[in-house]
């Protein structure tokens, strides 16, 4: 699957597309055949019952929850750090990267479309930590937008195109006139072009911390003709003009900051929204499905190095932004159409438990 | 990256890992066979029903068998000293 021009697109060899499509073959089995066993355990052994934590030590006794753990974390290690790994295969084509990242960063920055900054200061919270296991981060290597990019697409088994996810949120976002939109936390602008094409009027921004994943989403909105501006910002502390924006967005960023950013995150959007403006999000917040909803997906963040998701999940991210003048406050739940959840809200296979977060600045 | 290990005994671990490489390694080498194979029926080199019907000469039949013999060794030869140190003194 070309995502870009092939200077920008890793060429796996035979075995290494055979290695991944073993460990994608095994992720299905491990989302269907073993998630679906443990839910029955964790029935079986009162678990429903208990406290979330209640129930964690209790199924750590089971063998079954010891393979699924293994899985889990380990299918997502070698996907990325193993001698056949996505790092490896990047790597192999550094020259011909750096080279093609370079002019598309050049063409960027000269047009105005790209305004990167080596001066701001990425926080320990974001360059200490391997989120998602990626080797580095995504901002640690220059190639890691290409590497992020390529294991995105494998990131949710069931989805056959891991990117119409972004066009189905920009859908159901609220109807316009949005004359401008930001983006927060865009990494490779997935979700930042699916904005513009949902709101092609509009003048869209996206920010991430990223040089590397800013650089590759320049690089593909050229490609794909889409105009946006992209900056290298701190969507806690962006040089925006207060009161300039109609629709701030943000995809998975919430839940990856530590719960006091992710409140100067709240009080900056409330900065740069006009009254009326609207503060939506597709991300993690309340996890459907009783305590096993919530055990399945905190133990997901502890073994995928998402260290701040169950304290967003557990914080009042209501209160939060009510604090900051939000209101028509809403959490609802997003089908990316992998199927059904059941009555119960729990999911027959494992997935994410997408949701969107909707506020409006009053 | 901070190692996170599932079993009482990391060894688990350890065994598991080796257990999954193996699987991955094999599923690759199934893939390049069956292309090969696939390869050489279509441009005629062999016929479909080749392998199935393939006898070893005398002398291949050996090699393999050596070959074989080599594996399992690989394979196998570490057990040897723990079942020795279970010998009484």
């Amino acid at each position: 699957m070309t995502f870009v021009s092939e200077d920008l697109t890793p060429a796996p060899g035979f075995d290494e597309r055979a290695y991944h499509e073993f460990l994608r073959a095994t992720k299905m089995f491990w989302s269907r055949e073993l998630y679906g066993a443990l839910r029955d355990e964790f029935h079986q052994r009162g678990c429903d019952a208990m406290t979330v934590d209640e129930a964690e030590r209790v199924m750590r006794q089971s063998t079954g929850y010891r393979f699924f753990g293994w899985f889990e974390r380990n299918l997502q290690e070698r996907k990325y750090a193993s001698p056949r790994g996505i790092a490896a295969i990047v790597d192999r084509d550094r020259p011909k990267f750096e080279a093609a990242l370079k002019d598309a960063t050049h063409r960027g920055v000269e047009s105005g479309r790209l305004r990167l900054n080596a001066a701001l200061a990425l926080p320990r919270y974001y360059t200490a930590n391997d989120f998602h296991q990626h080797p580095g981060g995504v901002s640690g290597d220059v190639l890691a937008g290409i590497a992020y990019e390529f294991g995105r697409r494998t990131t949710m088994p069931m989805q056959v195109d891991p990117f119409a996810m972004h066009d189905a949120v920009a859908r159901a976002l609220p109807a316009g006139p949005h004359r401008r939109i930001l983006d927060m936390g865009c990494g490779t602008g997935r979700s930042t072009l699916a904005l513009k094409r949902r709101f092609p009027e509009a003048e869209v921004h996206g920010i991430d911390f990223s040089a590397p994943c800013l650089s590759l989403a320049c690089a593909i909105a050229e490609e794909e003709g889409v105009s946006v501006l992209w900056s290298q910002q701190d969507a806690a502390s962006t040089d925006f003009a207060a009161g300039s924006f109609d629709l701030i967005h943000s995809t998975f960023l919430l839940h990856e900051l530590p719960v006091k950013v992710t409140e100067q995150v709240v009080e900056e959007a409330a900065r740069l929204l006009r009254p009326g403006g609207w503060f939506v999000h597709l991300d993690f917040h309340a996890p459907p499905g009783g305590v096993w909803g919530r055990f399945i997906h905190y133990g997901h963040a502890r073994r995928n190095n998402e260290i701040f998701m169950r304290s967003f999940c557990e914080a009042d991210f209501a209160q939060m932004q009510r604090r900051h003048g939000f209101a028509e406050i809403a959490i609802d739940h997003f089908d990316d159409g992998t199927g059904p959840v059941g009555d119960d809200d729990i999911a027959p296979a494992w997935r994410f438990p997408f949701q969107i977060l909707t506020a409006r600045k009053a | 990256m901070q190692a996170q290990y599932f079993f009482d005994d990391p060894a688990m671990d350890g065994v598991f890992n080796v257990v999954f490489a193996l699987a991955a390694e094999l599923q690759i080498t199934r893939c390049r066979t069956r292309a090969l194979e696939k390869l050489l029926v279509a441009r005629g080199v062999i016929g479909a029903d080749a392998i199935e019907r393939w006898k070893p000469d005398v002398e291949e039949d050996a090699a393999r068998l050596a070959d074989l013999d080599r594996l399992v060794t690989t394979l196998f030869d570490a057990c040897k000293s723990s079942i020795s140190e279970r010998r009484p003194a």
